[in-house]
């Protein structure tokens, strides 16, 4: 506990785990869409950006206060993934991804292209309203959320239609309006991502939402492991705070970075917690927790 | 005036035509977007740069520098990247690619420093007018020796052996390894050919627009991986008419007045062929299987 | 007993009720060749109706048509007296009609109980809002959806197993798995394409139990087999499909002394 208040009080640990919560939660939407859908989304950073900006724009010129401008940062990209899905969600696979890529493009190109969002200069000057216990509050709201969804009637509709789209739509899911749905849920999460990020950094600009950030944040939901709540937690943590602890390679830092992604793919090709579920951790958890002769009587 | 923007397109879509190729082709054989072809492009051009501007070789040599290179460094990022995770997830593969290219920038960026380099003179700066049409000797160069790879690539692809493997491999994967076809070689030989495609659309493109850096795979990369799906991927005279296409229509875009869109233009041309024609000009329809 | 106020039609066999499915000259072809040509179904409510034919006559597709995967190019298909041509697969499972597939298409990395689950969605409604508020009544549908469920995986006997990964099943288990999902819709009509191939005997015996209870709930059962002895045994009617036309229909034994059909399975015969 001292420990935890040691980090948080240190304002450098402070930003940084501050910003692995905000990737954290547009990661989980990411994770959502492409771990327990299986559709591909090549361009989730360009949601991040929409909410960015959204919300940015509220506070700068509308001086709405913080929360509902985040809300609304969070439905606008929500609002934009549907008017993505509705036409692309036909496609599959690779078609998708390339599609979700191009569209994260356009909307970067947009945003140099607008007067409002400050062309390629970007925003400055946004006041710094995120700090570390809201994040914290959201994340752990997120994962709840989402937990609440995988475990439900309609989490189980979408890895159904992960699992095999076409026997999903003989057991009577309409695969088009939960592929949109669950597209849009995980825009809303990147949304709400992209508001803290431009209140806590205080300054965006298109550059930072480019296609890279979207494989970013894709490395960190494969490599925390398709599919797992507690495996994107961990991929994130481990890939935002790579580059810290690489710190003291310096210049090679990216390199080892590159190199890293490939061994990790190459032997654990799953993710390091592929498949694995919070709920069966919870049940284990509880098992162990239980005296043996309750565990017995129970069964 | 538009003739000379013709010209101006075609050229550019000749080089992103010879980039789809190595994407069409590896697309068409294992399904991967191999995300590192962008990379493989961009070390083809410094390999060129290098060779001409150190070792002062004419640009001929350059060239085939430059796909000696390309070819075994493409074979090495199969066989250790994507070759280990041919039966994983889709995704897996993919992300490993990432990884190879966020390697290749970083580790040329460490060699060459992360500023754009001019390309030495080495064609003079002749101009062929054709009526209302101008040619500027590097265009001709580049315009030619795109339509003669091609061509031998189509020749290698129709008549050889081992293209006809590689025809037989992408038609069905299994069925042609229990045919007695080395899957395994038929890869390599994949990723081989599209880079030296790749290593020569590197040196032709530095010498054209001058300018090489670390960079400079990421966006041509995308787009012609674009100009791939755009045509149909898996197909090779889609790629080349994807190329072309995209080529010619950003030159038409910028020419219009639509310069700061012009990164954008590839994207939104790919969304909407995609939303109408979701396999690519020319693409198969898919049949969905049950 | 004619009940319904609608005068039946009358067809070649007389029948006292409307039929609960009907094809009508129903066509499809693939690339340019014919699959199906101009074919005439009609299956009786609560009776065991058998497609058979030689590999390739176009019975799976008769399947993929009925249940929405396919648009026939021309002809009509009604269930109910509704018309269901080129309906959505989702909306014609919410009308009543469920399958399984001949290359057994479970959800491989999820539960035997989710699988049966997931096949109660058209008879369950609860959302994304519900699954965050996790209201009084979500949860009284949640239990509604596992008491289903498990009724289901009784009926084909993978109540043990309710744990397990669809794809750690044995073979035999996993085509039970699929009839207990799509039973899991509380369909009216139901498809099995090739429930029985790869079955042993005793497995096939277990099958024809599982069907025998199916139909002893009031749900009508269309079949695609290749096993003679198992088709014969348990249908109703048996139609017969080659090069995708209806060649001969009738009870087990017309179709098994029908001259046509014979030919048709052991090739013309010299004289």
């Amino acid at each position: 506990m001292e420990f935890l208040l040691d980090i948080i009080n240190n304002p450098y640990y402070e930003q940084v785990l501050t910003m692995m919560g905000i990737y954290l939660i547009a990661a989980l939407g990411l994770n959502l869409i492409t771990g327990y859908t299986g559709q591909f989304s090549f361009g989730h950073a360009a949601f991040m950006s929409i909410g960015a900006y959204s919300s940015a724009l509220m506070t700068l010129k509308m001086h709405t206060p913080f929360l509902v401008n985040l809300l609304a940062g969070g439905l606008i990209a929500a609002f934009c993934g549907i008017l993505l899905a509705f036409p692309s969600m036909r496609l599959t696979g690779d078609y998708l991804g390339i599609t979700t890529l191009g569209f994260g493009e356009i909307v970067r190109v947009l945003f140099i292209n607008m007067e409002i969002t400050g062309g390629a200069i970007g925003l400055a000057g946004i006041p710094k309203e995120t700090d570390f216990v809201t994040v914290f509050v959201l994340v752990i709201l997120s994962v709840w959320g989402l937990y609440r969804i995988v475990n439900s009637r309609f989490g189980r509709a979408l890895a159904a239609i992960r699992e095999d789209e076409i026997a999903a739509e003989t057991m009577g899911v309409n695969a088009l309006m939960y592929k949109v749905e669950s597209f849009s849920i995980g825009c809303f999460l990147a949304g709400i991502s992209g508001g803290l990020y431009a209140h806590s950094l205080q300054y965006i600009n298109p550059s930072d939402f480019g296609f890279a950030k979207s494989f970013e944040l894709l490395n960190f939901v494969v490599i925390g492991g398709l599919g797992s709540i507690p495996g994107t937690v961990l991929g994130t943590a481990v890939l935002s705070l790579a580059p810290e602890f690489l710190r003291f390679v310096k210049e090679y830092r990216m390199l080892i970075y590159g190199a890293l992604m490939v061994a990790m793919m190459v032997f654990r090709p799953n993710g390091i917690l592929g498949g694995v579920n919070l709920g069966d951790l919870f049940r284990r958890l509880k098992r162990r927790t239980k005296p043996p002769a309750a565990a017995s009587g129970g069964a | 005036m538009y003739l000379q923007q013709l010209v101006n397109g075609l050229t550019l879509g000749s080089t992103y035509a010879l980039i789809a190729l190595g994407y069409t082709m590896v697309y068409g054989i294992i399904q991967l977007i191999n995300f590192a072809h962008g990379e493989v492009y961009m070390i083809g051009a410094f390999v060129g740069l290098i060779m001409v501007a150190v070792y002062k070789v004419n640009f001929f040599l350059a060239m085939l520098a430059a796909m000696a290179v390309c070819v075994p460094l493409a074979v090495l990022i199969e066989r250790v990247a994507y070759r280990p995770l041919r039966r994983s997830t889709r995704l897996a593969p993919l992300i490993s690619a990432i990884g190879v290219s966020i390697f290749l920038q970083t580790l040329v960026t460490l060699m060459e420093g992360p500023n754009p380099k001019g390309f030495p003179q080495v064609i003079e700066d002749t101009v062929y007018v054709f009526g209302p049409v101008q040619f500027s000797k590097v265009q001709v160069i580049i315009l030619v020796l795109a339509a003669l790879l091609m061509l031998l690539l189509q020749y290698t692809v129709k008549y050889t052996r081992m293209g006809k493997a590689m025809r037989a491999t992408s038609e069905d994967y299994e069925t042609a390894s229990l045919m007695g076809i080395n899957v395994n070689r038929v890869i390599s030989f994949t990723f081989a050919l599209g880079a030296a495609l790749a290593a020569a659309g590197g040196v032709l493109v530095g010498m054209y627009f001058n300018s090489i850096y670390p960079l400079m795979g990421v966006t041509v990369g995308l787009k012609s991986f674009c100009a791939a799906v755009l045509g149909g991927i898996g197909s090779i005279p889609g790629a080349v008419l994807g190329g072309m296409f995209l080529g010619v229509a950003e030159v038409f875009g910028v020419a219009v007045g639509f310069d700061t869109y012009r990164d954008a233009i590839a994207f939104g041309l790919l969304i909407l062929v995609l939303l109408f024609k979701p396999t690519g000009l020319l693409g198969m329809p898919i049949q969905r299987k049950v | 007993m004619p009940v319904s106020g609608q005068p039946a039609k009358m067809t070649g066999e007389c029948r006292s009720m409307q039929p609960l499915l009907k094809l009508e000259q129903v066509s499809i072809n693939f690339g340019g060749l014919a699959a199906l040509e101009s074919v005439d179904i009609q299956v009786e409510r609560g009776k065991i109706f058998s497609l058979i034919g030689p590999n390739g006559a176009g019975k799976s597709t008769v399947f993929n048509i009925i249940s929405g995967i396919y648009r026939p190019a021309s002809g009509r298909v009604l269930f109910k007296n509704i018309d269901i041509t080129g309906r959505k697969p989702y909306l014609i499972t919410d009308l009543g009609i469920t399958r399984t597939f001949q290359n057994i298409r479970l959800f491989k990395n999820l539960t035997v109980l989710d699988n049966a689950r997931i096949g109660c969605h058209t008879r369950s409604r609860a959302g994304f809002i519900g699954a965050l508020g996790r209201f009084k009544k979500v949860r009284e549908e949640e239990g509604l959806i596992r008491g289903r469920a498990m009724e289901v995986l009784e009926v084909v006997g993978l109540t043990e197993k309710s744990n397990v990964l669809a794809k750690n099943l044995a073979y035999g288990d996993q085509r039970k798995l699929e009839i207990a999902r799509a039973l899991a819709s509380s369909p009216e009509l139901i498809l099995l394409d090739e429930p029985a191939a790869g079955m042993n005997v005793l497995e096939k015996q277990g099958l024809v139990d599982v069907i025998e209870k199916i139909r002893g709930m009031g749900i009508t059962v269309m079949l695609v087999e290749h096993d003679m002895k198992f088709v014969m045994s348990i249908s109703d009617y048996v139609a017969v499909l080659n090069y995708g036309m209806l060649i001969a229909g009738g009870s087990p034994d017309q179709v098994q002394n029908n001259p046509a059909v014979i030919e048709a399975y052991l090739g013309r015969e010299v004289g």
